[in-house]
């Protein structure tokens, strides 16, 4: 039980870990009119649906803390809010949504946007850059609905790989 | 859900929330430098990473074979030379030109870049966002890079190291709104400001602030580094300008385009030093 336990957690980091990879290895993704998807977001959130929201909050600061190591953002900004993101997702789908595809749509979907517009926030209009609009049309949405597409392989990726363990706990369990 | 927050496991997370919250305070405060899990984190990816992009670069060769890429391939890199070689002619020439002081001394140039110390790194990840500009290369503190080191190809300059990790560091291209450098434009002698641009960053341009509104800057002059505040070497290529135009103070700018396509970098060289860099890095940090 244990170790099944463990190794289920072990192939999700490693899954976590191979999708950034995927995401920051140059011309692996084709941007689309420079827009490229934020792939770690929508594991996070089929996760935390999947896993609960003790998981969504684990695997939210580990995707964080990779982000952070990449780029322009303060060490720590991704992983705070990816860390809430997975939280909620995983509270979301226990108390108010059911565990659907639309559900992980809509979840990915508003997150992305919101940490778009948090970093538009922190980094661009509190450095007196105030163009909203233009980061909206260009970066906020264009992303969003880019990072929306791979919602649909994880879900399902996600789904099966947790039907598959919660069977093999359950035998173990009988 | 109140049973939830009563719960230790919502303690639990509270409490790494408030860690990950300090460790973003400490991180902006630290002026670049990686903290423990940074480091730690980094260490982990970075061999990954440079695998991976070995992988993808060894793709994308693989797959330009066939499509009759590689005769344009060796056109295009023939043609580049060629440009590279023109530039730098062209650079000459401007110096030849100008007789004055400022010229004279801008005549330096090439014993100073006898000067220079160089890593020589591969680039193993890109920021994956459109709001950064950056990209990871897969030197760091080991290797003796330090925050603020000048980094180049064999085009220009091509950006300047934020942060550094043991084994990692970030650098950010000339491209990022962040990113400010002395310039001059060779053919006039002008100096100014290379400065990165939210909207031009995706276009892959920058804008040339504050050239003298009396300057004769045309299209296709070469913007080089003027060297002043000791950031970046003087004399290294930057950009060639693609568009003039009159700002509201009535002083020209101009739209410029980097030497390098920034996007399709595979490797680069870390300047560790400089003549006249130590001047400078002990009483900047950023742009010079």
């Amino acid at each position: 039980m244990k170790f099944i336990r463990f190794f289920k957690w072990i192939i999700y980091t490693a899954g976590f870990l191979l999708v950034s990879v995927f995401e920051f290895t140059p011309h692996m993704i084709p941007p689309i009119d420079h827009a490229a998807p934020l792939l770690l977001i929508p594991l996070l959130i089929c996760t935390s649906m999947f896993e609960g929201e003790t998981a969504g909050a684990m695997f939210g600061v580990l995707a964080g803390l990779i982000w952070d190591t990449q780029g322009g953002k303060v060490f720590g900004f991704d992983a705070l809010f990816l860390l809430i993101f997975g939280l909620c997702a995983g509270l979301l789908v226990e108390y108010l949504f059911r565990n659907t595809i639309v559900s992980a749509l809509i979840f990915t979907l508003s997150f992305t946007f919101l940490l778009e517009v948090l970093t538009w926030f922190f980094f661009r209009s509190l450095f007196g850059i105030n163009n909203f609009v233009y980061s909206l049309l260009h970066v906020i949405l264009p992303t969003s609905l880019y990072t929306l597409v791979f919602t649909v392989p994880f879900y399902y990726c996600v789904r099966a790989l947790s039907g598959r363990f919660k069977k093999k706990e359950a035998r173990e369990h009988e | 859900m109140q049973g939830f927050f009563k719960s230790w496991r919502f303690r639990v997370i509270a409490v790494i929330a408030l860690l990950v919250l300090g460790l973003m305070l400490r991180a902006a405060t630290s002026g670049g430098f990686a903290t423990v899990p940074a480091d730690v984190i980094s260490f982990i990816v970075t061999p990954v990473e440079r695998l991976s992009s070995r992988v993808s670069n060894a793709a994308t060769d693989f797959f330009a074979s066939f499509t009759n890429y590689s005769v344009i391939k060796a056109e295009n890199d023939s043609l580049k030379k060629q440009m590279q070689q023109l530039n730098s002619e062209a650079v000459d020439y401007d110096k030849l030109k100008q007789q004055n002081e400022q010229y004279k001394e801008y005549l330096g140039i090439k014993e100073e870049k006898s000067d220079l110390k160089l890593v020589f790194g591969s680039v193993i990840s890109h920021d994956p966002g459109q709001w950064f500009s950056a990209f990871t290369v897969d030197k760091g503190s080991l290797d003796g890079i330090l925050k603020g080191d000048p980094v180049i190809t064999p085009d220009g300059l091509v950006g300047v190291v934020s942060q550094v990790m043991s084994t990692s560091s970030v650098v950010t291209t000339i491209l990022d709104p962040s990113t400010s450098i002395g310039a001059l434009i060779s053919h006039t002698g002008d100096t100014c400001l290379a400065k990165g641009d939210s909207e031009l960053m995706s276009k892959g341009a920058l804008n040339l602030v504050y050239i003298p509104r009396g300057s004769n800057v045309t299209d296709g002059d070469i913007v080089i580094t003027s060297g002043i505040g000791g950031i970046y070497p003087k004399g290294l290529m930057i950009a060639t300008v693609q568009s003039i135009g009159l700002d509201i103070n009535m002083s020209k700018y101009a739209v410029v385009k980097p030497m390098t396509d920034i996007s399709s970098i595979r490797s680069c060289s870390v300047i560790t030093s400089f003549k006249g860099k130590a001047a400078a890095s002990s009483s900047s940090s950023g742009g010079s």
